[in-house]
């Protein structure tokens, strides 16, 4: 066996010895690396994101929602696949209080909880008021996880529980004060707790403050945004459900595991669409390379002849290109993840902005802009496993495209060139 | 009595282009001796090149046989022909056929490396034939950065460095102007002394034929004559 530095030394010369050449097959490579690892890495992110959000949105067995369109006063038909509509209007839409005690006396029912979600600002930062009953709240979901400070006083304080990062990114604390904007009215606040959840936008975007007061100060006194359900045993849910939804058939009954399925469902479409996409610009990267290694193997007819001549066997001629082939496409796969990290990065602020619900059903429940749900959602999470990966698909490509010429140059025979030459 | 290094017996190289036979060699005999340097002449389409290929094992004979040394090479297989060549032949092309992305040293490393012989130990063995053929200070250079006789120093470097049994020359001067000639003819007189290597060469420069110990005369494929260098030059002008 020929030394093994040696051999990738002299491939190494023979790429840079045409540079443009090589620059322009490694750029083919990298584009199709870099579109295929950028797509994945945004793919990962929505599925880490989209898991960590309906791990946020409530750990309720069923959500109970209006599916009423803001501005109408009846109830919407609702239409199949028409889920971001749905989800747009769950901030505004309302559910009559009443309906609670009707619930609670179904059985199967564990604890009951209503949640008001109110759209306001603070320091001009679009966030989501999260109305909630303390210790109601807790027994369906299991309560907030406080980490400084405690719960609310009572049932109409006007306190707060905020989240971490907004906690670190206002520099508030425990005991401070904050001027909400709730319907162009300022109300003042005192912050009694901080919680943590581990979305930074979930943090950012949710406060959480007594349901009562928040119906007070605006004027949603007898209504509330949704209902979480906790059942006593979570796997008669889909029963439970249809029994609601005869009871109220005005309303939308969501289950968290359909949530979850169909969150799954439109991720591993997606990954498979994008997938595909990047296959595709990787392997017309792949014709580049067998292109310009085919020409290579032509125009250096002479020098393989020569090879041969002075006793290079054809099995050493044939690891020569395909190590040459290696060289490009680790050249061209490095070069695509670092372009496709910078892609991954880029692409996002050209998504049309309400594919996030799309994506994540019952996404619009955590709060925020639908633009602060999208830049959350559309993050790209970049794992050593997907370098790998783009990695090994731009050296595989080029090995593979770079096969045919490669045994093309071990089949030179030198009698033939070196006469002909 | 020297040694015999090379002997082609009854060497009959037949080219079948479609229907068409061209009999490029016709019961060609040829010996050649240890440290000799042996002439093959003949005008443009005599065989001077296809028999160096087939005593190289570049090419196979219809018929025939080619020992070298103690090795008869028109029966090994193409892997065994390819170690024989790397280990005993050396060559030497009239375009001098240095592989352009390397540079002199890299060239002349290349048999060395294909050896698998370790790191230091080419070094070393490239350095000291560099060193023996004057071109230490053009180690580093590329082939396109050199002359015409440089590259041709090279491609000897090249060809002796494995210390082959025998070097095989197609008309080494070929692209040189008659002084590299005379340089050339008085470098592989250097060599044969210091190395006792046996040089073939296939020309039809004067200055090299005369440079010759020994020569055969080749006209369409056949050896009309054998004689001394000096003659040869004679013999040839007369074809």
């Amino acid at each position: 066996m020929v030394d093994a530095v040696w051999l990738l030394s002299v491939a190494f010369k023979n790429i840079s010895s045409r540079k443009t050449r090589t620059l322009l097959t490694v750029a083919g490579i990298a584009v199709g690396v870099a579109l295929l690892f950028s797509l994945v890495a945004l793919v990962n992110g929505v599925e880490a994101q989209s898991t960590a959000m309906i791990r946020s949105l409530t750990s309720a067995d069923i959500v109970l929602r209006n599916v009423t369109i803001p501005g109408s006063t009846g109830v919407a038909t609702q239409v199949p696949g028409q889920w971001p509509q749905l989800m747009w209007g769950t901030v505004f839409s309302r559910i009559n209080e009443s309906v609670l005690p009707v619930i609670k006396s179904l059985s199967g029912i564990y604890a009951v909880t209503p949640v008001l979600s109110i759209q306001a600002s603070l320091n001009r930062t679009s966030i989501t008021l999260q109305g909630i009953i303390p210790g109601e709240y807790e027994s369906v979901t299991g309560g907030l996880n406080i980490v400084n400070g405690g719960d609310f006083s009572c049932y109409d304080c006007p306190e707060a529980i905020i989240g971490k990062s907004l906690m670190d990114r206002l520099n508030i604390t425990v005991g401070d004060s904050i001027i909400i904007t709730v319907n162009n009215t300022q109300v003042n606040l005192s912050v009694v707790g901080v919680y943590e959840s581990g979305l930074q936008f979930f943090e950012v975007t949710n406060v959480y403050v007594p349901l009562y007061f928040l119906q007070n100060i605006t004027g949603s006194a007898g209504y509330v945004s949704e209902v979480l359900i906790k059942l006593e045993n979570p796997s008669s849910a889909q029963e439970i459900a249809s029994t609601i939804q005869s009871v109220f058939p005005g309303l939308r009954v969501v289950l968290q595991t359909s949530q979850v399925q169909q969150a799954s469902q439109l991720i591993s479409t997606l990954t498979t669409f994008f997938l595909t996409i990047g296959l595709i610009a990787v392997i017309a990267g792949g014709f580049g390379v067998a292109n310009t290694m085919l020409i290579s193997v032509f125009e250096r007819m002479r020098e393989i002849g020569v090879l041969r001549a002075i006793g290079t066997s054809s099995k050493t001629i044939l690891i020569l290109f395909l190590t040459e082939a290696l060289i490009l496409g680790l050249a061209g796969g490095a070069t695509g993840v670092v372009l496709g990290s910078a892609l991954a990065y880029i692409l996002p602020a050209y998504f049309p902005l309400q594919r996030a619900s799309t994506i994540l059903p019952g996404a619009r429940s955590l709060g925020g802009t639908t633009q602060q749900l999208t830049r959350a959602l559309i993050t790209p999470v970049i794992t050593w496993d997907i370098v790998v990966l783009a990695l090994a698909i731009g050296v595989c490509v080029s090995i593979i495209a770079g096969l045919y010429p490669a045994w093309r140059a071990s089949r030179v025979k030198p009698v033939e060139v070196i006469r002909y030459a | 009595m020297r040694n015999l290094i090379v002997k082609a017996e009854d060497l009959v190289k037949i080219y079948q282009t479609g229907k068409v036979k061209v009999r490029a060699l016709e019961k060609v005999n040829l010996v050649a001796y240890q440290g000799e340097i042996l002439g093959v002449v003949g005008p443009s389409g005599s065989g001077k090149t296809t028999l160096l290929n087939v005593i190289g094992g570049l090419d196979k004979p219809t018929s025939g046989s080619v020992v070298i040394d103690t090795t008869e090479i028109t029966r090994l297989s193409e892997g065994d022909l390819v170690k024989f060549r790397l280990r005993n032949i050396g060559f030497v092309f009239q375009s001098f056929n240095l592989i352009s992305s390397l540079n002199v040293f890299e060239n002349v490393e290349l048999p060395l490396a294909l050896l698998n012989i370790s790191r230091t130990e080419r070094k070393s063995l490239v350095l000291e034939v560099l060193r023996e053929l004057g071109l230490t200070h053009r180690h580093n250079f590329k082939p396109s950065e050199l002359s015409s006789g440089e590259q041709q120093r090279v491609a000897i470097a090249r060809a002796i460095i494995t210390n082959p049994k025998v070097v095989l020359m197609d008309e080494p001067t070929g692209n040189l102007d008659s002084e590299n000639a005379r340089n050339l003819m008085r470098l592989i007189n250097k060599i044969r002394e210091a190395h006792n290597v046996t040089f073939i060469i296939a020309t039809h420069d004067p200055i090299v034929i005369k440079g010759c110990e020994r020569a055969y005369v080749l006209r369409d494929g056949r050896v009309v004559e054998e004689t001394a260098g000096n003659n040869a030059v004679d013999k040839y002008l007369k074809i």
